[in-house]
């Protein structure tokens, strides 16, 4: 991230406040009448301290804790958490606990890229689409609300399994709305095709070739779209997914559009996928009881949430609460990729390239230090960082006591 | 050449076909007998064992005397941090704890946040 | 003295001030309740019976709020651009064809003023966007400008057409032509002439898919980003009563004026409910058309007018003074 700004041209700020972003992040744009010379990223703004959290609540409370981290990928952070824990303690989890997280996992990727679809509809001004495929999105909603007992934020992990149990007559229902919304996807799949005004705007926009996106590290269907086959279902399978078959879709475009197709795309191959899952399940019990304190260790978990590839390390010292835990998000891997993305793109095409990524602006802040005055920027290690405290607390212990009795 | 304008039939057809939205809150628009509402204590179950005061991951959950229990304590629910994430009734050794169907209440009234069995 | 009282009734409340402004927070409502009908959902609802005092509800929220100059605005064009916008609006929408053949001011040649006053508008937005100096309310007024020479000379072609055939400048004197020498309105001999005219007026009104000046997510609402309280309300009003005038030229020139069968006695009264059915049929298509389309891009749009929309009108002019040459 250079920062030479160039005085003489024009500077326009995106964010943090934005009607096209739909969570704070600042981007400085260096324009040329409508051309963008370079787009400057700076992150924070939403940054929650969630890891620090986690160090001070038992393992079950920080599986709570860590789904709240995203509100639309919030089953998959639960479920990968859950993954790396379980990796710890010895006993391996029922198979249908493995198989009911799977299919809360793809009903989760639907609605995800439903909601994506809506939301860069309503970016290039489409709102009648925003409309219907949200309209569409409610009855993947209500079947999570019959599975889970909520429509986001789940809870259906708990250490050792997955606390509720599907019967006949919610897999009846499941198997009726897949059924509707292989349809509509189906038709979407055509006016996505076809509706020249859609083309206009996404053809040959966000272009990011294969070789950029294989040196700023870019996952999901990002890259998926520059003909980059990696998706951590089959690379590094995870749950159940080495046994189920389904299709890896890449698409050779490298813009927009390409992800457009690669995301609905997608959405066939989480029907098919859920299918396989409602037909294959075996029985058994759904959850094993294990100890609170987990075996001292460490242990790394990666899946695939619907916007790329998502990473958790868990260290754990065998106390009932986890010495670190560091999650590792997919948006924080695109946003490299869309600050490349958005040279050369006029300004007008700035809200649909950057919601191309499908960015989760929560899920991805991070903290790091700035000096204005001396014009630097740095981050910091644990250890320099319990220096730097140490230090600082004695300078100021008087202050700190006054400000106590007080 | 293509023309643009391809879901004109879509468009005319939800024009005569009923809106897909519910007047709530004048009509009715009931949750699943599965929906995770406030948390209720069923005083006659309860131990007073401090299982869901210890594992709620809000710390909405208080113990307070009561002497209907084994121990002399039972819980206090503090709906204002309650997520309704339901490990309170599934740890639960005697499911003393159900989870109902009534969202927690938007109010002005504090007392309307606590609850007590 | 008798009839300056009329003449001043006739110009305040009708068809004048008041019923303008009526109609014009009317189709607002029309508008809204198709645009959410072709969505599938509901449009207003509460406010009044089935919603419609919703739009004169915004209005008086509007006036009521707070209003806020930017320190570095050019504080006199800030606050006379949604002056001048809202008078020469209404001025425009007194020669359109309410009860009759002819609006209240009519005189030969007010086509040309009609054309003018509609020119002004547009250059007031652009105006307005350069007073605030905002940078997006820059990039949003020079959009405007931008717009502006792309769809003009269509739209004038269009009614130039038009007052080819009929051999005319004045608008009562075209709506008479339509109903007495042909007996046929003019959408049938100039077909091509109503629809580039619609389009080229999708792109005056700045509606989708050319709200380029005025796109809310990516420039925050362009030259009306700085705008607020009494000064956006009185904007607001403008563009809607623009739309009137857009609407009402088109039943005006193209579809024979409010002409249509009367019930002897009251014709005043058929006329004006003939004049609101067939403008309520333009609503209609360019709500529908509002509802269809994707947001263009500045420089497409440009492309789309200059390719393609403005040969066409040349190809209708030439048609048009073939037809007449032909009757001669």
């Amino acid at each position: 991230m250079t920062e030479k700004v160039v005085k003489e041209r024009y500077t326009i700020p995106v964010g943090p406040q934005h009607p096209a972003l739909k969570e704070p992040i600042f981007f400085k744009f260096i324009v040329d009448g409508e051309q963008i010379i370079e787009a400057i990223p700076r992150i924070g703004y939403v940054h929650r301290g969630i890891e620090k959290l986690t160090e001070e609540r038992t393992y079950l409370k920080d599986a709570y804790l860590v789904e709240r981290v995203c509100g639309i990928c919030s089953g998959v952070h639960q479920a990968t958490f859950v993954n790396a824990v379980e990796s710890l303690i010895d006993k391996p989890t029922p198979e249908r606990a493995d198989y009911l997280r799977v299919l809360v996992l793809e009903l989760e990727r639907i609605h995800s890229h439903y909601l994506w679809l809506g939301v860069a509809a309503h970016e290039i001004g489409f709102d009648t689409l925003f409309m219907y495929t949200w309209r569409d999105r409610e009855v993947v909603m209500d079947l999570l609300e019959l599975i889970t007992g909520n429509r986001v934020n789940y809870g259906m992990n708990i250490i050792g399994g997955v606390r509720r149990d599907i019967n006949d007559e919610i897999i009846h229902k499941t198997l009726k709305g897949i059924d509707y919304l292989e349809e509509r996807a189906k038709y979407y799949l055509d006016v996505a095709a076809d509706e020249k005004t859609i083309l206009a705007r996404t053809v040959g926009r966000g272009i990011l070739t294969r070789e950029q996106a294989l040196k700023l590290g870019a996952v999901g269907p990002t890259a998926r779209a520059s003909n980059l086959a990696m998706d951590v279902r089959k690379d590094d399978p995870y749950l159940v997914y080495d046994e189920i078959p389904f299709e890896l879709v890449t698409a050779d475009t490298n813009d927009v559009f390409g992800r457009i197709v690669v995301r609905v795309k997608e959405l066939f191959e989480s029907y098919n996928i859920i299918r396989w899952v409602l037909e294959n399940i075996p029985s058994g019990p759904t959850f094993i009881r294990t100890s609170p304190k987990v075996p001292a260790g460490e242990a790394i978990a990666k899946s695939e949430a619907p916007r790329g590839e998502l990473f958790y390390y868990v260290r754990s010292t065998g106390t009932l609460k986890p010495y670190r835990v560091k999650i590792r998000t997919p948006t924080l891997a695109n946003i490299l990729a869309v600050a490349e993305m958005l040279k050369g793109e006029y300004i007008a095409d700035i809200p649909i390239v950057f919601a191309g990524i499908d960015p989760c602006i929560s899920c991805m802040d991070r903290a790091f230090f700035v000096d204005v005055e001396k014009d630097k920027k740095w981050v910091w290690s644990e250890d320099e960082l319990k220096l730097y405290s140490r230090k600082w607390y004695k300078t100021h212990e008087k202050e700190v006591i006054q400000r106590w009795k007080r | 050449m293509k023309i643009p304008g391809v879901m004109e039939k879509e468009l005319l057809k939800s024009v005569v076909s009923k809106p897909a939205t519910v007047n709530y809150p004048f009509e009715e628009s009931p949750p699943p007998a599965e929906y995770r509402g406030m948390p209720e204590l069923d005083i006659g179950k309860c131990l007073g064992c401090s299982a869901c005061a210890l594992n709620c991951p809000s710390d909405a959950i208080e113990m307070v005397p009561d002497e209907r229990t084994r121990t002399k304590k039972a819980p206090k629910f503090l709906y204002a941090r309650c997520i309704t994430c339901g490990i309170c009734s599934f740890v639960c050794p005697r499911s003393a704890i159900t989870m109902t169907l009534k969202p927690i209440p938007p109010t002005y009234d504090k007392d309307e946040l606590v609850g007590r069995a | 003295m008798e009839e300056i009282i009329l003449y001043l009734l006739e110009l305040l409340i009708f068809p004048g001030i008041i019923f303008i402004s009526t109609l014009a927070l009317f189709f607002q409502w029309f508008d809204r309740k198709i645009h959410a009908r072709f969505q599938n959902r509901v449009g207003p609802l509460v406010v009044g019976p089935k919603g419609l005092l919703q739009p004169l509800a915004d209005f008086i929220k509007l006036l009521s709020k707070e209003d806020i100059t930017p320190i570095s605005a050019d504080r006199a064009g800030f606050i006379l651009a949604p002056i001048i916008t809202l008078t020469l609006a209404v001025i425009s929408a007194f020669f359109i064809p309410v009860m009759s053949y002819s609006g209240i001011l009519s005189f030969s040649g007010d086509v040309i003023v009609v054309l003018f006053f509609s020119t002004i508008l547009t250059f007031m937005i652009a105006f307005a966007g350069y007073s605030a100096t905002n940078r997006f309310s820059t990039i949003g007024a020079a959009r405007t400008a931008l717009q502006f020479i792309s769809y003009e000379i269509p739209y004038i072609l269009s009614v130039i057409a038009v007052v080819i055939i009929s051999r005319s400048l004045q608008i009562s004197e075209i709506v008479a032509s339509q109903v007495s020498t042909y007996g046929l309105p003019y959408v049938v001999i100039l077909p091509i002439a109503f629809v580039l005219y619609l389009v080229s007026l999708l792109a005056k009104l700045e509606k989708i898919p050319f709200d380029i000046p005025e796109a809310e997510t990516e420039i925050v609402g362009g030259w009306s980003a700085e705008y607020s309280g009494k000064k956006l309300a009185f904007f607001k009003l403008a563009i809607d009563i623009k739309m009137v005038v857009g609407a009402g030229l088109a039943v005006a020139f193209f579809l024979g004026g409010p002409y249509g069968p009367v019930i002897p006695g009251i014709e005043w009264l058929c006329y004006t409910f003939w004049f609101i059915v067939k403008t309520l049929v333009l609503v209609f298509i360019l709500s529908n058309l509002r509802t269809l389309f994707a947001r263009y891009r500045i420089d497409q749009m440009v492309k789309i007018f200059w390719d393609y929309i403005t040969p066409l009108a040349f190809l209708q002019l030439i048609l048009a003074e073939g037809f007449v040459i032909y009757l001669m």
